[in-house]
């Protein structure tokens, strides 16, 4: 990850606590000012960026000066916090989705990007558990997962909070999963990385997002009702054809089994009833057979007139050589069998 | 370039909607049963998570390893089913 030379007073504390843990640096007591953060910022990271950039020099004078007046300030406080901290860190996926399924939180996968979110939650629930008034942080939650827009806002109301020093609900990890993967896998199968990098790589975006988050401080929630869990889940519409694309289908004489086509085609069958389209055929066929029917007789009429010509015509020429031979017929045909 | 099953097809010609995880290609019944116990009980988280590894093949393929002990084959079938599938619809 590339430090840029910020001034580590100006970062917030949240950021601090996050570079410190990405630097395997333990952790002061939850209550520590701020002061004693930027300490130990300036010990052990510009330390090494020292290692890495030559022309730090100047800063690094300044800054070790600073951490000596610093460190007089540390005081010790609330052990088992900074325990439980630690421990949430070295759990595996599956012990802390246990863990939280314990707690009456039923998480979905824990993958690197989910995992901070899901420590915290933990560890909230943890927190809870050990002093005597719970924290009212379920509305607080739903805040913190959303816009960036809000994290800004929440950013300042923190470093406001700091100066009170008398928050539990102040964020109390943020592990920055490093990029070569560490996470203690099940043994079975062995984690490959063609690239040499990690299969729970997170793009940079999300860490930027996750690293101003905290929690919103309960004075402003004050008639919230206590939600452990916290967690609302609403289904997503599927995507269909998305970016106002027609949905293009791959294999389109593969037979879609899904509830949504079939609902389909049951409408577009109804739009033209079955029986409808019979009724009409069998109204146009009848009328056919009249028209025909009717047709029928016709032929007659129109063939009449000629059939009266042409037996008129064959009587006229019958007459001439049938006149002829008309007297003499009955004498000349002697009726011999 | 090998042909498609029947299972690759049917998930690729529509939207998945609410598809179990078994539904995808290379994922049967014991390597969705491991993947519905790490949290990914349907198919569209598994479409999150590769769209968050960035359609990478690689990186998609050993976390499919890693997280359901899926072999290169049924490894391959997912990939491209997953990859088609948002080819077609995204």
């Amino acid at each position: 990850m590339p430090v840029f030379e910020e001034d580590p007073a100006q970062l917030s504390k949240s950021r601090l606590k996050s570079d410190l843990v990405a630097h395997n640096v333990t952790l002061p007591t939850e209550k520590s000012k701020k002061d004693v953060y930027v300490g130990l910022y300036l010990k052990h990271i510009d330390a090494k960026n020292a290692a890495d950039f030559s022309s730090d020099e100047e800063d690094q004078v300044v800054n070790q000066g600073h951490v000596v007046a610093c460190h007089q300030e540390d005081t010790p406080k609330e052990k088992p916090s900074a325990v439980d901290m630690l421990d949430v860190n070295g759990l595996t996926d599956d012990e802390l989705k246990a863990s939280l399924l314990k707690h009456g939180l039923n998480a979905g996968p824990i993958v690197a990007s989910t995992r901070a979110l899901y420590e915290r939650r933990l560890l909230k629930i943890l927190q809870s558990n050990m002093p005597s008034e719970p924290t009212v942080n379920g509305a607080g939650d739903a805040n913190a997962y959303s816009d960036s827009e809000e994290e800004g806002d929440e950013e300042g109301k923190d470093e406001d909070s700091d100066s009170n020093d008398s928050r539990q609900e102040d964020i109390l990890t943020l592990e920055l999963p490093p990029e070569n993967d560490k996470q203690p896998e099940q043994p079975k199968w062995e984690l490959c990385t063609p690239k040499n990098e990690s299969a729970y790589y997170t793009p940079n975006a999300s860490y930027k997002q996750t690293e101003g988050l905290t929690v919103v401080p309960t004075r402003l929630y004050p008639s919230a009702v206590p939600i452990l869990t916290g967690i609302t889940a609403t289904c997503r519409r599927p995507i269909k054809g998305a970016a106002g694309r027609p949905v293009l289908y791959k294999y389109p004489d593969a037979p879609p089994t899904s509830p949504m086509t079939l609902e389909r085609r049951e409408v577009d069958a109804r739009l033209v009833p079955v029986y409808a389209q019979v009724l009409v055929f069998l109204a146009i066929a009848c009328l056919l057979y009249l028209v025909y029917a009717c047709m029928e007789e016709n032929p007659y009429h129109p063939l009449l007139p000629l059939l009266d010509g042409l037996s008129e015509a064959l009587e006229s020429q019958e007459e001439g050589p049938v006149g002829l031979a008309h007297p003499g017929d009955p004498a000349d045909t002697p009726v011999d069998l | 370039m090998s042909s498609t099953t029947q299972k690759h097809r049917d998930f690729v010609s529509e939207p998945m909607a609410k598809k179990k995880v078994t539904a995808l290609a290379g994922i049967g019944d014991a390597l969705g049963k491991r993947l519905e116990d790490k949290g990914f009980d349907k198919a569209d988280k598994v479409l999150g998570h590769f769209l968050m590894l960035g359609k990478d093949e690689g990186r998609f393929k050993c976390w499919l390893k890693d997280t359901c002990g899926a072999n290169s084959r049924q490894q391959d079938h997912c990939y491209r089913c997953l990859r088609e599938w948002c080819d077609s619809f995204l």
